[in-house]
């Protein structure tokens, strides 16, 4: 008995084997027979797949590229003063008619933490690194010649006499800025190569002999060279004067920002505060306000996070760690920075899939009328073949299997041709994506007489793959990425089997429908 | 009993008239039937009914003791009855060995050596070797009803329906072709059912069944 199933088993096998091969075996003949027809399959099945893979390739490099940035980016954030909360909490506490204080206003908007605070913070297990800065105005003597400077930024550096009191001093400007790097970490402008050392060397991190980077501007109007010296003024007492040597000078050839800025280490820096704040005079005013010559140092800190999502974590994490969230917030730009540079990849990505939609919507709609017209056209070898005794299922599975061999050796062929021209076309396509973006981006900076310093960012020539921005002082500058590592991959072959298999079935599903309605009596004696 | 029965066999197209009224009828191996009437008479529809391709309006048709409604029609059409159509009903795309090739590899009978077996049969209805390889639409009608005759007999049926095979000869050829038949009714114990207006090919038959109009 075992034996007698095991033969019929066999031999049905056998048997579906033998109609399978012969179903094939026709489906291959029709194809070689009937060029015409079968050739304008292919080419319109071509085109899908090209487009198609073309899409799909640009899509999936601008998904990865988007990752990549995203997963190398390194993130620095800040605590600085919640200004949002602030003036939130002042509004809602502001009494009814009552008079606002801006002098209160003001202080709260300025308020900073500690270095000790900072440090604090900085212990937080997800943060990865921790540098920190300070600045300080200063005078220079009346024959050090200081820069003109054009853009702003740094030039003339900050008010020197935040008195002990609130607002004690006034807003003196001064002559110089001098900022003092706990690390050469810090020094994201030399990092970024916005500034270069131009003569001599960068300062030791750790140095307290106030040696320091001068511009190259100041360097050639003073006649100052590597090893000379001169002397900075505390802006509120006149004759508290400091003597600093310059160890090097530094280039910046877009911009003359930090023309009158002097970098030296944070060590330095202290160092002539502490002195400034020991021989510093004090003074009571009738209010009760006291009022300090001392130099005024403003430390701001920064950490690196090696990823975004302990970014994310440290948000959290400083809360619990006792952060006063309603008067400090954490910001990192570099998140900003990173949406905007990937703006034109998540335009080129939606575009390509808008794209392949259309191509899949208009193609599938093109087989299925294609498909409809072939199967009348044929519908004499549909009444013949059953007549003769051919099941209308093998008939369709005929059918199918022609339309099955078309579209795959055509797929094949696209993702081929596909694959070849995705990479030029994409990169085609992003850059256009850019020099859109640019070109918006300007008329907007024009309109703005050039200060506009909204969130729409600016194209930096020379940037590649970016992915984050290095700090440009006005918020507009954005590295945008502008090269895709456009590829064929396994993900979009697999894609587009798929599809070529839905277009298929979907597109033969008609005309199958069509076989399986025929009778054949009907076809042969309608002839 | 005969290898083909019709047990009152009605058809009709609106069932309001019968072409086709208790028909009976036994077809048996070994002979040649040759069915005559005036046209409207049923003989198509009757040879469409012993073919499957159309079901009676009542009665019963039995192969081999079997009602042929209880049998798939493919089936049936693809193993037990090879018909043989008026317009030949080739696939034009087809070479005349394919199209035999094709009726063989329909049927899913285990058949060795094809091409061999198509040649074979090609040339024993009379087709030169020259036109084996040709497409049909490059064959003359004579030879295109040689190609269908050859097409019936690859899957060796016990039955052989031909509806006007000689229509479109000439003497000579009509002669040929009905010698293909007797001979096969003679020394291969099959039925053959032609259906004809031909006297001659009536003559020629062993039986003659005359269908009247209703």
């Amino acid at each position: 008995m075992k034996f007698v199933c095991y033969t019929l088993a066999v031999a049905t096998k056998n048997n579906q084997l033998r109609y399978m091969m012969y179903i094939v075996k026709n489906a291959l003949k029709s194809i070689t027979r009937a060029k015409g027809r079968n050739i304008l399959i292919f080419v319109l099945v071509l085109m899908i797949a090209v487009s198609a893979c073309v899409a799909l390739s640009v899509r999936n490099s601008a998904e990865t590229a988007k990752q990549t940035a995203y997963d190398s980016l390194s993130i620095t954030a800040q605590i600085t003063a919640n200004r949002q909360g602030i003036m939130g909490s002042l509004g809602s506490s502001r009494p009814s008619g009552g008079s606002f204080d801006p002098g209160s206003m003001m202080g709260q908007l300025s308020q900073s933490l500690t270095l000790d605070q900072l440090t604090y913070y900085a212990k937080s297990e997800y943060v990865d690194g921790f540098y920190y800065s300070s600045s300080v105005g200063v005078n220079v003597p009346e024959e050090f010649i200081i820069y003109e400077n054009t853009s702003g930024g740094f030039g003339g550096g900050f008010g020197g006499g935040f008195g002990g009191g609130m607002m004690g001093g006034g807003r003196n400007r001064t002559d110089l800025t001098i900022i003092g790097y706990s690390s050469h970490d810090a020094m994201t402008t030399f990092i970024s190569g916005e500034n270069i050392i131009y003569e001599g060397n960068v300062f030791a991190q750790d140095s307290t002999d106030a040696t320091c980077v001068i511009s190259y501007e100041l360097a050639l109007m003073n006649e100052l060279e590597v090893g000379d010296s001169f002397t900075v003024i505390n802006p509120n007492k006149e004759d508290q004067v400091y003597t600093v040597t310059i160890c090097g000078t530094f280039l910046n050839e877009s911009s003359d920002s930090y023309a009158n800025t002097v970098f030296m280490s944070y060590g330095s820096l202290s160092a002539i505060v502490e002195d400034s704040a020991e021989n510093a005079d004090v003074t009571e005013n009738e209010n009760g306000n006291t009022t300090s010559t001392a130099l005024r140092s403003s430390v701001s800190g920064t950490y690196v996070f090696a990823n975004p999502e302990r970014y994310e974590s440290f948000v959290s994490n400083v809360d619990m760690m006792g952060l006063d969230m309603d008067a400090y917030a954490v910001t990192s730009s570099d998140l900003m920075e990173y949406e905007k540079s990937i703006v034109p990849l998540e335009s080129l990505s939606k575009f390509t899939m808008i794209f392949f939609l259309v191509v899949l919507a208009i193609g599938g709609g093109i087989l299925i009328i294609f498909n409809m017209f072939t199967v009348r056209e044929r519908k004499y070898e549909i009444g013949v073949l059953a007549a003769i005794g051919m099941k209308k299922g093998k008939v369709a599975m005929q059918f199918l299997t022609e339309a099955f061999v078309v579209t795959f050796i055509a797929i094949i062929v696209g993702t081929g041709i596909g694959a070849a021209v995705s990479e030029p076309i994409g990169d085609y396509m992003l850059k256009e994506q850019v020099a859109s973006m640019e070109t918006t981006n300007k008329n907007t900076n024009q309109n703005f007489g050039g200060g506009f310093q909204g969130n729409m960012g600016g194209f930096r020539p020379g940037g590649n793959r970016g992915g984050y921005m290095s700090g440009g002082n006005n918020g507009t500058e954005v590295d945008y990425v502008v090269e895709l590592n456009t590829t064929t991959d396994f993900t979009v072959l697999l894609s587009l089997m798929g599809i070529a298999l839905l277009l298929t079935l979907v597109a033969s599903s008609v005309g199958m429908i069509s076989v399986l309605r025929y009778e054949p009596l009907k076809i042969l004696s309608e002839r | 009993m005969g290898v083909l029965r019709l047990n009152d066999v009605n058809y009709s197209y609106d069932k309001k008239k019968f072409v086709i009224k208790n028909m009976c009828f036994d077809f048996e191996g070994g002979v040649v039937y040759a069915i005559v009437g005036k046209s409207g008479a049923g003989k198509t529809t009757l040879l469409s009914m012993l073919s499957g391709l159309t079901k009676p309006t009542m009665g019963e048709i039995l192969y081999d003791g079997k009602n042929i409604s209880g049998v798939n029609p493919y089936t049936y059409r693809s193993r037990y009855v090879g018909v043989i159509f008026q317009s030949y009903n080739l696939l034009p795309h087809l070479t005349a060995t394919e199209n035999v090739i094709l009726s063989m590899d329909i049927s899913g009978k285990k058949i060795k050596n094809k091409k061999e077996r198509a040649q074979v049969l090609l040339s024993s209805v009379g087709l030169g070797a020259e036109l084996w390889d040709r497409r049909i639409l490059k064959l003359s009608g004579g030879e295109q009803q040689r190609v269908a005759i050859a097409r019936t007999l690859a899957f060796d049926p016990e039955v052989i329906l031909a509806d006007e095979p000689t229509g479109n000869l000439d003497g000579e050829t009509q002669e040929a072709i009905m010698e293909i038949f007797l001979d096969l009714a003679k020394n291969q114990n099959k039925c053959v059912i032609i259906v004809t207006h031909s006297p001659d090919v009536a003559k020629m038959a062993d039986v003659k069944y005359e269908l009247a109009k209703n």
